[in-house]
């Protein structure tokens, strides 16, 4: 396969967009005129690049007289972009001429007996426009400007920087960080905010300060605005907007006018690219611009008189500048001990309170154990306003992933070759930044998966009677104390029964086991480790290739995911999270003397049954709770915590129902001992992955305490066959145990 | 194993003929990006042997490009070619002073494109690069 | 080689590659202060002497409550906080496969830090801080009899002692903590690796 000899319908369709484009250009520039407006040079440079690229292309594809009418134009255009030649009603008159040309010589292309469009005419009118006078650049001199500015300038972006010279425009810098995979989402925002007030003349990426994941930039901007005005006009995460010195227009040198009212003078600027450890985040805060500082030893005072044109810029360089950034960052690691203070002053407060308790059992003490209440109270009220002010400065949207997402959806698609049709919802759904920052990888892969192997190609869906575009939706939205998120599309969906083979193949199922099984309990086998192999993969088209690290990531943010899939009709993820990571409400319970505390999110009741409540089927106890059969687990014996029972009284046993919707089982612990507020501390890479707990906290007296991993447990003990086993044959056989009702 | 190349150019048509120049050679395999912003962000992606760019693009050029290369500690030593229309432009002469390793002016034939990229790229036994 | 065991805290406080002692400046001249030399903690283990270099150490605490945690290996003591934060804590003398003595009152829990994370490792007693040269290191972990050879970085022999300078990577690998049954595949994704 070789480029020259590729079909010319290639070249015909690109040409044909390229022509078109010119045409709309010309157009916008046009009314531009007729208005008596100054002209985009935007517009005027695509024109350019639309000629140039057509140029291109003609000469690749060997049409000779498309290249050299567009060799002809490219220099015209040349020639106006860069201030040559002035753009006026005659010169735009030729260049729709030329469009209209390209237009016929592209429908002649290709067609053998098509007669040559004649296009000498239009060449005379295109070399008598390039006769015209020479307008002259030296008049806004770039003397002194950085030499690793001016060096990596196109002599375009020379030019406009020079015409915002001339024109007295003051020259910005505007540093911003991007993350990579967000990148052109980023910069079409900031462009939009940036044109507002003036032009973009480039953008220069930094080599320095560049990490793996994020991307600075410099942009040049000219703007007649003041500086301010573009900071608070730009104002976003990671920007920072600094005013080239003598842009402005000063004389320069002694002579320079008296000190000039609030003078930009240098600050350190944050940070823009984050240090790659620590997760950072941005907490809005105001900064005062109003102050008025002098000058720095070495740089020119500017002045903000009339702009002047001048040629003395020899402090181009950023001596003069100033940070105006209205956000400021903060480590995450600073919030986390702030959030640890006020989990400790929790602590003091419950503290008090017993004392308080205790307090009013004494006699002749009453006011004042009163008052001490009232204040106690107070206390707790701002206590609790303290900690969801904090939790709410961790909270961002989700918008940040999703924006990440359309990215990858274009690129998956496009690497795919199918046609995606994403739709978002919910963007501005907010969670904890730890949460989404964790969150992006697992989503990442759930989209990948729905484009790679959910989506079935074009023909196939054509075949099917589907749109031939696929359709990927991603919704966020709140739902009581926690946040769902789903992936769903219109694909191929999931077949149960290749599921159920390939799970047969694996072990992870007996035959006979198997036949039991319901759909939804088979296609649960997708999050199981054995279905990562590309060979599975295959047979089950892809689906749940590495659905298993997807649910692990997911239960260590303590969520939880569900899958429902129709084959032919599509798959819908559903990921199920907490809000906030930092502070739960914790169920605290006892069992063999060691105190564990459970997630409230994920405990559906806790109950207390009697002995003979306990039916043993299959060498596994189950109870039987309104209808449903619950197979009890001991949370000592899933731990392996001595078998003491010394504290079981069989008219008491705690039973803490637990699970998602069928995923239910009943945890049997020693005692309940109460709710709590507790704030969940990481364990280290050490002991991350033991399975079952999902972190430590504080429970008063610096008694440190395992918060268990509820999803994990209920998952594990599903998975054992007798367990399996016991509530088949008990919900088979409910009516003859009629076990007593809690 | 093929080497990855790294094809930045903003026309499509032009985008397809260098690469499938490259990927007829079966030496390289190609990712195509239509601007300098997928430049930038396809780079810490992927071990490029060598970056094929046009000068002339909106936004991030070439030169800028080439320079962010240049200047990039990790991937200084990956030889850039800028491809341009003019071969007597002040841009190609930025670009090449920003450290293009080599320029090919269009229109260019495949045995041109291939010829330059050998002579760009750096000779197995000189690894003396500072 | 210079040992002042009575001026451990003093030592651990100060930081930083040279240390020239009081003698040095005792003989009216400032030797030449060695940028290599490096100072170790030692330690006692079931009746062993143990070292770590002193800036792998960010504390040495007292034996603290700690909280069990199921399904780790037997190693694995618990969990302590320490300063506002969770971190493990190890028995070191059943890390390194040795009989472990009764803990007594010398008992110490040494606050490592290895790859950004703080350890807690309980020893018999801490000794003193020992200064000790490149070349004074014997680099032979083979010479060290069982199966403990792979948690050792080097040897060193002092007028009466031989320290062994234990290797942290090795010791805090942190696949071992687990216990192996219970070893789940939890695969980290790590950033950008989708793409």
């Amino acid at each position: 396969m070789t480029g020259p000899d590729r079909p010319s319908n290639e070249f015909l369709s690109e040409a044909q967009d390229v022509v078109e484009e010119l045409s709309r250009n010309l157009l916008e520039l046009d009314t531009q005129q007729r208005a008596g407006q100054q002209f985009d040079p935007d517009l005027l440079n695509a024109a350019f690049r639309a000629v140039h690229s057509l140029k291109g292309l003609a000469s690749l594809f060997n049409a000779n007289a498309i290249a050299q009418l567009s060799h002809n134009l490219e220099s015209t255009l040349d020639a106006l972009r860069l201030g040559k030649l002035e753009l006026g009603p005659a010169a735009l008159d030729v260049l729709f001429d030329s469009v209209e040309t390209f237009q016929r010589m592209l429908a002649a292309f290709g067609e053998e007996k098509a007669a040559p469009v004649d296009m000498d005419p239009l060449l005379a009118k295109i070399l008598a426009l390039s006769g015209g006078g020479e307008a002259d650049d030296a008049n806004a001199s770039l003397a002194g400007l950085d030499d690793s500015i001016l060096g990596v300038l196109t002599e375009y972006e020379e030019h406009r920087l020079r015409e915002n010279i001339r024109m007295g425009r003051r020259l910005f810098r505007v540093h911003a960080s991007f993350d990579l995979l967000a990148i052109d989402v980023g910069i079409e925002a900031l462009k939009g905010k940036m044109k507002a007030f003036g032009e973009v003349i480039t953008y220069l990426p930094s080599a320095d300060a560049s990490s793996d994941d994020r991307i600075d930039l410099d942009i040049l901007v000219g703007s007649e605005r003041p500086l301010a005005e573009i900071a608070a006009g730009v104002a976003e995460d990671g920007v920072t907007v600094y005013e080239l010195s003598g842009s402005s227009g000063s004389g320069g040198g002694a002579s320079a006018p008296a000190p000039a009212p609030a003078a930009p003078r240098a600050k350190a600027p944050t940070p823009a690219s984050p240090a790659p450890s620590p997760p950072r985040m941005t907490v809005e805060a105001i900064e005062e611009d109003e102050e008025e500082e002098d000058e720095d030893a070495g740089g020119q005072p500017t002045s903000s008189a009339a702009p002047v044109p001048d040629d003395d810029y020899a402090d181009l360089e950023a001596i003069s500048v100033r940070s105006v950034s209205q956000t400021v960052r903060v480590d995450l690691s600073r919030l986390d001990h702030l959030m640890n203070l006020i989990g400790e002053l929790g602590v003091v407060q419950a503290n008090l309170g017993g004392t308080l308790d205790r307090l009013r059992m004494r006699e002749g003490a009453g006011d004042m154990v009163r008052d001490l209440q009232g204040h106690l109270r107070t206390m707790s009220r701002k206590l609790s306003l303290l900690q969801q002010g904090l939790l709410d400065v961790r909270m961002v949207p989700l918008g940040q992933v999703f924006d990440k997402l359309a990215r990858v959806v274009r690129q998956v698609g496009r690497q795919a070759g199918k046609d995606i049709r994403l739709s978002i919802s919910g963007s501005q759904t907010e969670l904890d930044k730890l949460i989404v920052e964790e969150l992006s990888e697992p989503l990442l892969h759930m989209v990948r998966n729905a484009i790679d192997h959910g989506i079935e190609s074009r023909e196939e869906r054509i075949e099917a009677g589907k749109p031939a575009a696929g359709r990927v939706d991603l919704r966020a939205f709140q739902r009581g104390n926690r946040v769902v998120i789903e992936v769903e599309d219109d694909g191929r969906g999931m077949d149960w029964r290749k599921i159920r083979e390939t799970a047969i193949k694996r072990s992870l199922v007996t035959r006979e086991d198997a036949v039991e099984l319901g759909t939804n309990e088979i296609v649960d086998f997708i999050f199981m480790p054995g279905f990562t192999t590309r060979e599975v993969a295959t047979s089950m088209s892809g689906r749940g290739v590495g659905m298993d690290v997807v649910k692990t990531n997911i239960s260590r943010l303590s969520g939880m995911i569900d899958v429902d899939t129709e084959l032919g009709r599509g798959t819908r993820f559903a990921i199920t999270l907490p809000v906030t990571l930092a502070i739960i409400q914790a169920l605290v319970i006892e069992t063999c003397r060691q105190t564990f505390c459970i997630p409230l999110n994920s405990v559906l009741e806790s109950i207390m049954v009697r002995q003979s409540d306990i039916v043993t089927v299959e060498g596994q106890q189950v109870i039987s709770l309104r209808g449903r059969t619950l197979p009890l687990l001991h949370l000592s014996r899933m731990f392996g915590l001595s078998n003491d029972t010394r504290f079981y009284d069989p008219e008491r046993i705690y039973v803490v129902i637990v699970g998602l919707a069928q995923h239910r089982v009943g945890l049997v612990v020693d005692e309940l001992v109460g709710q709590q507020d507790v704030v969940i501390k990481p364990l280290g890479a050490a002991l991350r992955s033991v399975p079952g707990i999902a972190g430590a906290t504080e429970l008063g007296a610096n008694r440190t305490v395992l918060l268990l991993d509820v999803s994990t447990l209920v998952d594990e003990a599903l998975t054992r066959s007798e367990v399996v086993a016991a509530v088949e044959a008990e919900a088979a056989g409910r009516e003859e145990a009629r076990p007593h009702g809690p | 194993m093929p080497e990855k190349v790294l094809v930045v150019e903003d026309s499509r048509a032009m985008r397809v003929f260098v690469s499938s120049i490259l990927e007829a050679t079966g030496r390289f395999e190609v990712q195509e990006v239509e601007n300098g912003f997928d430049a930038l962000r396809a780079l810490p992606r992927g071990d490029f042997a060598f970056i094929v760019t046009d000068v002339n693009m909106p936004d991030v050029s070439g030169i800028e490009l080439t320079k962010f290369v240049r200047d990039n500690a990790k991937y200084r030593k990956t030889p850039v070619i800028v491809i341009s229309t003019d071969s007597a432009s002040t841009d190609l002469q930025r670009a090449l002073d920003a450290g293009a390793a080599a320029f090919l002016a269009k229109p260019f034939t495949a045995e041109e494109l291939l010829d330059v990229i050998d002579k760009a790229r750096p000779q197995s036994e000189d690894g003396d690069e500072a | 080689m210079a040992r002042d065991s009575n001026d451990l805290w003093n030592a651990l406080a100060r930081s930083g590659e040279a240390v020239a002692t009081e003698e040095d400046y005792e003989h009216g001249y400032k030797r030449e202060v060695r940028g290599d030399l490096r100072q170790y903690v030692a330690f006692r283990v079931s009746g062993e002497s143990y070292g770590l270099s002193i800036d792998q150490i960010s504390e040495i605490s007292k034996v603290f409550e700690t909280t069990p945690v199921p399904r780790t290996a037997d190693f694995v003591i618990g969990i302590g906080n320490v300063r506002g934060r969770v971190i493990p804590i190890l028995d070191l003398a059943l890390r390194l496969r040795l009989e472990p003595a009764p803990r007594g009152r010398d008992a110490r829990v040494l606050i490592v830090h290895h790859d950004d994370e703080l350890y807690g490792m309980v020893v018999d007693e801490v000794l003193y801080v020992v200064t000790i040269a490149p070349e004074e290191l014997e680099d032979a972990p083979g010479a060290i009899p069982g199966a403990r050879g792979e948690y050792i970085k080097a040897l060193t022999r002092l007028e009466d002692d031989i320290l062994i300078v234990l290797e942290l990577s090795t010791v805090l690998q942190t696949r071992d903590f687990v216990r192996a049954e219970h070893r789940g595949r939890t695969l980290k994704v790590t950033k950008g690796g989708l793409a």
